[in-house]
């Protein structure tokens, strides 16, 4: 007898909602109304009887015969002079950074005559080994936003005006002057820069200026202070070390996002990926304590819902079960306390090889998490001061120093550059009204209505990172350059260069660059130019300057402790950054408003996480999503800051935490779809100096109104049937796969009609296709590296030219992406009978409500290019064949939108195009597509496909085309992993495998021989191309 | 005709084609054949034979400039020698010339000095016939079609007037003679039937005749769901205002000729047949992008620095490359820079790129790669764009419909030989297909999946 676990997609599903049994049968939503369907309003002023249908399309069919008599005369326009490097149809790679203050990547930029278009990793660097996210793959869109300042701007009476570069220079330059006579203040205010030749423009423009009192503040949106602060005072440094996670065999994270959105966590995907493979040497235990759901935790082994005061508990009982001296501790109850007894069990039992990181923006607490990992051996091992983490150096006082200092009425001028303190701070800090106070205010912002920009008096507007030079240093010995891709689409200015100029140096900023590198000792007796070129050819250099190890001094852990003790309210609430629009530097971006959430899979929205009990039990609230149900909203409020959001269930919260994302309700979109959902930055209260991203006390109160909140969640059914196979390690190592008791990857069979068990593959309805001959493309899907992480939905999206359909349409089931990742929660269904028929009859009411840990499984899920595609045999125009080479092909031209075939898709991953997205009124507020500047974007190797044809994930067969290309052009064989997709490639974890499964050499062919292997929904015969492998989790419980 | 009898006639006109051009060898004796090829590949781009100024003066009437023959010899070999020496008219030349220093050729021998000297003084060689040369060097060639046939317009407009015409002659007879009856009957006082017409009398034929009538209308409907099926499948890529539709009606293959009236009268068939330059030397990028790449201005200029007026059209036309170029004809320089090439920054440019009109246009929806065919698969550029070396102005050769992209896929076999990448697919294609009779057996383009829609529609 056996324990089973249910996955289910949603709450809906769980419930076994009536309104969820009713379209759980069918892809598509029915519709009441013609305007329901249209998603027009107007739609139903219209009235066209049969006549003026005729006429309508008679006319119609006069017109298109006489257009199509005459085709359109098309130039063909070459250069003057052609760029030597720049060849038509052929792509251009170069390598450039991506900083904007909260991630750093080390990228590759892919260029089509001139115009950048793709974002990947860049592999050559040591540090990011090529690791991109949503955010850093989707920033190539924001270069052709529309929105952005298209020259420099001066602020006057009726708005914004442009002025010249030599008019505001002019303007800038008098006032320095004027400054320094008096020997006035000026304050420059940024992220934290980790640019060293920035650095240097700066001291340049303070040294021309001797007489001002130059300030130069740096803080950060969502900063790491608590924890520089804590390093200071146990290390006397105030910096972050590096951690090492190739080498944790135990991981402790109280609330961190380590690999997703934590503090440098691109950084950390591959070495966590690597230790999280069943088959290598060990595999590394990741513990979690978290009221709400990250992704971190969503992958963790053992995940701990706990409240943010009593995560505060976790991390005093964690110091002395571990450490020889003990301090006052909150005690813990229940599955809490064993877990942390627990936790500090497997810790001493990999002393040195351990990591415990805490996210809470706390001094105290951070305090306590290296006393925690200065008893466990850590310092020196897995975290190391050696390498320093050059990013977050922002201390939060500093900020609330400089307000002070504006209030005085001393400043004379601010400069602001790559921050927007007025929307990420909170509105008690009073920063706009102390820079109100400052005679003088220049903003670098890209936009005129970004919220600080608005309230300054001139705008020099910076370029696009895309446009930029500069170089970066993000640790100890790890350098990376910037270089432009693209010639300023607009009358803009590097900030630097604007620097340069004031401070009346004559060089660029590339020259000022390449000569603060000449003084680089590495580069002094070699070919300096060589040398410089190949650094920026390459991206990323590291070299082997290391700073001192550090050892911790005489700290006072026990009056840490003490702060520790929080009161606790009715709710307490979680801050966090969103997987899309980071701290909201992103938010003109539709592809990641349209990017579901890794959780809960809502796009175009921030919302308040609540776990689904206390929807019910307390407030009575809708815990469904979907067109016909609208969420309740509540509002929030915290020290008097009320906002009203929706609420969304999210199954795994501690019942009385919520959780809100940062990040939204800006007003500097697109457009008006943009300015969506409510600023949760105005929240954060200040500690010891320090902004809480953890709120003890707030208060929640159920409001009248009711919203649509768009999800993705629930309109790809599985209707219940085995899709994710998980296993324990312990059973993976000891127990034979196909065990015929006990086998944790038995071969699927089906009953045939005589009730005989059969190989799927036995009871065939099609003939088969020559698979053995040429390629035979496949991909094989780890479960165990994917983290849920997004990053290739958004590659895919800008690779494919994916349509944004705006949340309206998510709202309506009708999203356009190729790639989805499902997300699913298991529960303890209770018995059942392996073997039997009983394990194939699903019954949603044995479901039970996850009370307490609800596993988390993210699973990509894409077209699976069967070979025996269900899909290829309804389409009544054969527009969707198969290739000799395994891929399921669709021709769009031939298409003409029966949707047969998204009907008979058992996998529910074709893709229909309701309405031309690409010019419809509907969508030109967001759709990238629909304006000449956002058109750039767009790969043209593939199709803009139009309304009335169904698309789908097409293997990148441009990308497999060009590959195939290069080989015949070579002569050789295509090497295995020359040809990477549009997923694959983003893949910071290394789960997404593509390659020839008829080479027996390749990767890809090992893969689906392996023992995890299996198809999704094998049972029903359609032979997938696609492999996934079962998930093994670290952890001791009979999972299968 | 069959493969045979092709193969064949290849043969004879290769033959043919040899025996005139040698003739032809023979006719030219007054010249230097020698000094010819000397000069033009050390000095044509410099000099003209004429009293035209290129880089350096013309040359006509030079041997009563010079001071003698070894002189001219010397300053060829080394005119900086000469001119340092202190030679009073080489100083002179050289200071004539703006102190543009010519090239220095020390490695030519006294007897290709001679030759060259020679051929300078005794003119251009005769050419030798430009068609009987090009068949000659196309002649293995046998996709495209032969200049018979290839000069041949479609005039179906004019077999539609001619049938007009005779039609209206026709009617008017017809009415004629109706008329004449009408009055010679009521002369005699008959009695004149009611005037039926033509639909009644046609419908009261058909009434009577009704077998007739229907076999008759049988095939009309035949012939008229048989034409529009012709234009669908044969629609295929057209552009430009001068397209008619009637290119797409014909039951024939599609002859399509395409040939829009360029920004320049750039003249094919000056270019790469009497020049025999190569294709990829303007269109370079056909063998390494999908795109064959229309030349950018600069690519003109590196010939075109020297060569003016043009053969053809003389000066205006080439003008227009150099209002493109910014480039100044009387100072022989950039516009917007002192040096030879263009020194863009701080100068206001002049120059602006030609705007031709794209005269195969393939649609949005279909992927073509130039290289796959060109470098892979070693494909000519003719077997598509046609005898383009013999083109005025270029045009649409080959329809571009799927049809005629299916049918090549058909019978091209995969150059397959000494390239890595085809010998496991090979392999395994002879292994699959071995049980079928041999000859049935092309490793075809088609085997390996040419035909199927993913490989150009995505």
């Amino acid at each position: 007898m056996s324990t089973k676990n249910k996955y289910w997609k949603g709450i809906e599903e769980l419930r076994n909602d009536e309104s969820f049994v009713a379209s759980k049968e069918q892809e598509f939503t029915s519709y009441e109304k013609p305007t329901d369907f249209v998603g027009d309003e107007k739609a139903e002023e219209f009235k066209t009887d049969r006549r003026d249908f005729l006429k309508y399309l008679g006319f119609g069919v006069t017109a298109a015969t006489l257009a199509a008599c005459e085709a359109p005369v098309q130039k063909a326009i070459p250069y003057v002079i052609k760029p030597e490097e720049v060849e038509p149809g052929l792509a251009n790679y170069y390598a450039s950074s991506f900083y904007n203050g909260t991630d750093y990547a080390s990228i590759l930029v892919k260029t089509r005559e001139g115009r950048p278009i793709f974002i990947s990793g860049n592999k050559e660097s040591n540090y990011t080994k090529g690791a991109v996210n949503a955010r850093v793959n989707s920033s190539v869109l924001e270069l052709y936003d529309s929105k952005r300042a298209v020259g420099f701007m001066k602020n006057s009476e009726s708005g914004f005006e442009p002025i010249s570069h030599a008019e505001l220079d002019k303007a800038v330059v008098d006032k320095l002057e004027e400054i320094n006579a008096k020997g006035g203040k000026l304050r420059l205010l940024t992220n934290t820069i980790i640019s060293p030749s920035t650095m240097a423009a700066v001291e340049a423009l303070k040294a021309k200026y001797s007489a001002i009192d130059f300030g130069h503040v740096q803080y950060d949106s969502i900063s790491a202070s608590a924890t520089l602060g804590a390093n200071e005072k146990s290390f006397g440094k105030a910096t972050l070390p590096s951690y090492d996670y190739s080498k944790a065999k135990v991981i402790v994270s109280i609330g961190e996002d380590f690999i997703h959105n934590g503090v440098n966590a691109l950084a950390h995907a591959k070495p966590y990926a690597d230790r999280r493979n069943p088959d290598g040497e060990w595999m590394s235990m990741h513990f979690q304590f978290e009221g709400s759901m990250s992704v971190s935790g969503s992958n963790a082994d053992f995940r701990t819902i706990v409240s943010p005061t009593e995560q505060l508990a976790v991390i005093a009982n964690l110091f002395n079960e571990v450490s020889a001296t003990k301090v006052s501790a909150t005690k813990l109850e229940g599955k809490a306390a064993a877990r942390v007894k627990k936790a500090a069990d497997e810790l001493k039992n990999a002393k040195g090889a351990s990591i415990v990181v805490s996210d809470i923006n706390n001094e105290s607490a951070q305090l306590l998490v290296n006393g925690i990992n200065q008893a466990l051996n850590n310092f020196g091992s897995t975290i190391s001061f050696a390498k320093e983490v050059l990013l977050k150096q922002g201390k939060d006082q500093s900020i609330l120093d400089l307000v002070k200092e504006m209030n005085t009425g001393s400043v004379d001028a601010v400069l602001v550059a790559g921050t927007n303190p007025i929307y990420n701070l909170p509105a008690s800090v009073g920063f706009e009204a102390a820079l109100a106070k400052v005679d003088f205010k220049l903003s670098f912002a890209d936009r005129v209505n970004d919220e600080t920009a608005k309230k300054c008096d001139l705008l020099a507007a910076d370029h696009h990172y895309l446009e930029s030079w500069n170089d970066l240093n993000p640790a100890s010995g790890e350098y990376s350059f910037q270089q432009p891709t693209i010639k300023p689409l607009f009358d803009t200015r590097q900030f630097q260069d604007s620097l340069l100029t004031w401070a009346g140096e004559s060089v660029s900023y590339y020259d000022f660059l390449q000569a603060n590198w000449s003084k680089d000792s590495e580069l002094s007796g070699v070919a300096f130019g060589n040398a410089f070129n190949k650094m920026i050819h390459d991206g990323a250099v590291s070299k082997d300057t290391m700073s001192d190890e550090l050892t911790m001094g005489d700290v006072d852990f026990a009056s840490a402790a003490s702060k520790l003790a929080v009161k606790a309210g009715d709710y307490q609430l979680h801050l966090y950054m969103p997987t899309s629009l980071g701290d909201g530097s992103h938010a003109s971006n539709p592809w990641l408003h349209e990017l579901p959430d890794p959780l809960t899979k809502v796009t175009w929205d921030n919302y308040i996480a609540m776990a689904p009990e206390t929807m019910e039990a307390t407030f009575g609230f809708n815990t469904m999503l979907g067109q016909k149900q609208k969420s309740n909203v509540a509002a929030i409020s915290v020290n008097g800051v009320e906002l009203q959001l929706p609420v969304v269930a999210q199954p795994g919260m501690h019942p009385a935490t919520v959780a809100v994302a940062l990040g939204y309700g800006r007003d500097c979109g697109y457009e008006e779809s943009m300015k969506i959902g409510q600023n949760a930055a105005s929240f954060m209260s200040i500690t010891d100096g320090n902004f809480d991203n953890y709120l003890y006390n707030v208060e929640i109160t159920a409001t009248e109104e009711v919203m649509d909140v768009a999800s993705t969640q629930t309109h790809h059914t599985m209707m219940g049937r085995k899709i994710v196979n998980e296993v324990s390690l312990d059973k993976y190592k000891n127990v034979k796969f196909d065990d015929e008791v006990n086998g944790w990857n038995k071969p699927t069979k089906v009953l045939d009609s005589y009730g005989v068990a059969q190989d799927p593959e036995d009871l065939n309805l099609w003939s088969d296709h020559a698979i053995d001959l040429g390629h035979r493309w496949g991909m094989s899907i780890d479960l165990n590296a994917c983290t849920g992480c997004s990053a290739c939905v958004t590659s895919c999206h800008s690779e494919n030219n994916v349509a944004v359909v705006g949340k309206d349409e998510v709202n309506r089931g009708r999203d356009m992406h190729w790639l989805r990742i499902d997300r699913y929660y298991s529960t303890e269904e209770g018995d059942a009978k392996a073997g039997t028929e009983e394990q194939y009859s699903y019954d949603y009411d044995k479901l039970e409500v996850p009370s307490n840990e609800p596993r988390v499984v993210h699973q990509p899920v894409m077209c699976q290019h069967c070979n025996h595609a269900p899909c290829e045999t309804v389409c009544p125009v054969a527009a969707t064949t198969h290739s000799e080479e395994g891929l399921n092909q669709m021709a769009y031209n031939r298409c003409f939108g029966t949707r047969y075939c998204a009907n008979n898709c058992p996998y529910k991953v074709r893709r229909f195009n309701w309405f031309n997205f690409t010019a419809y009124k509907k969508f030109t507020n967001f759709n990238p597509s629909t304006d000449d500047l956002g058109r750039m974007v767009l790969n043209p190797d593939v199709v803009v496909r139009t309304r009335g044809v169904m698309e789908k994930c097409s293997m990148c067969v441009q990308r497999i085309q060009s590959g195939k290309l290069e080989a015949k052009k070579a002569g050789k064989p295509v090497q295995d992993g020359a040809i990477q997709t549009a997923c694959s490639e983003a893949c910071a974890f290394g789960a997404i495998t593509f390659g020839d499964l008829n080479d027996k050499e390749s990767k890809v062919n090992g893969e689906s021989n392996h023992e995890r292997a299996y198809n999704l929904i094998e049972e029903v015969g359609v032979q997938p191309n696609i492999w996934y492998q079962t998930m093994v989790r670290n952890i001791d419980t009979d999972l299968a | 005709m069959n493969a045979v009898s092709k193969q064949k006639s290849k043969g004879i006109r290769l033959i043919l084609a040899v025996l005139f051009l040698a003739s032809n060898l023979t006719v030219a004796q007054d010249c230097n054949t020698d000094g010819e090829a000397l000069f033009k590949t050390n000095c044509a781009t410099c000099h003209y034979m004429t009293d035209q100024k290129s880089t350096g003066p013309g040359l006509a009437g030079i041997m009563d400039r010079v001071p003698n023959k070894d002189w001219l010899k010397k300053w060829i070999k080394n005119n900086q020698a000469l001119i340092q020496s202190g030679d009073a008219y080489a100083n002179k030349v050289y200071n004539d010339n703006n102190q543009q220093a010519m090239s220095v050729f020390e490695w030519l021998s006294e007897e290709e000095l001679d030759n060259i000297v020679d051929y300078v003084v005794t003119g251009p060689c005769a050419k030798a016939d430009d068609t009987a040369a090009m068949g000659n060097a196309y002649s293995d060639t046998p996709e495209w079609q032969t200049p018979g046939t290839y000069e041949e317009e479609s005039n179906w407009l004019t077999w539609i007037m001619v049938i007009a015409f005779l039609l209206v002659v026709i009617t008017v007879f017809a009415g004629l003679n109706r008329q004449l009856r009408k009055v010679k009957a009521e002369r005699e006082g008959k009695v004149i039937p009611e005037d039926k017409s033509i639909v009644d009398a046609i419908l009261d034929w058909a009434a009577n005749n009704k077998k007739w009538a229907s076999i008759i209308g049988l095939l009309v409907t035949l012939f008229v769901t048989g034409w529009l099926l012709n234009i669908v499948y044969n629609i295929g890529v057209f552009g430009g205002a001068t397209h008619e539709l009637g290119n797409v009606t014909g039951f024939e293959n599609v002859e399509t000729n395409y040939k829009p009236t360029q920004p320049i009268a750039f003249p094919h068939h000056l270019h790469a047949g009497k020049n025999e330059i190569d294709c990829q030397y303007c269109h370079s990028s056909s063998r390494k992008s999908k795109s064959a790449g229309i030349p950018s201005v600069n690519i003109c200029m590196n010939c075109h620095k020297g060569v003016d007026p043009g053969e053809g059209s003389g000066a205006a036309e080439i003008q227009k490359i150099y209002n493109a170029a910014g480039w100044d004809v009387d100072k022989r320089m950039y516009n917007h820079g002192s040096d030879d090439e263009p020194v863009w920054k701080d100068v206001a440019r002049t120059d602006k790129p030609i705007e031709w009109v794209k005269v195969h246009n393939l649609p949005d929806f279909v992927y073509f790669n130039h290289s796959q065919h060109v470098e892979v698969g070693q494909i000519k550029c003719q077997t598509c764009h046609g005898p383009v070396e013999k083109m005025d102005v270029a045009e649409q050769f080959a329809p571009l419909t799927m049809k005629w992209c299916i049918e090549c896929h058909r019978e091209t076999e995969v150059n397959a030989e000494g390239n890595e990448y085809y010998d496991r697919i090979h392999a395994e294609a002879r292994e699959a297909y071995k049980h079928k009779p041999i000859q049935d057996f092309k490793f075809t383009v088609e085997k390996i999946g040419g035909l199927e829609c993913g490989k150009c529609h995505y």
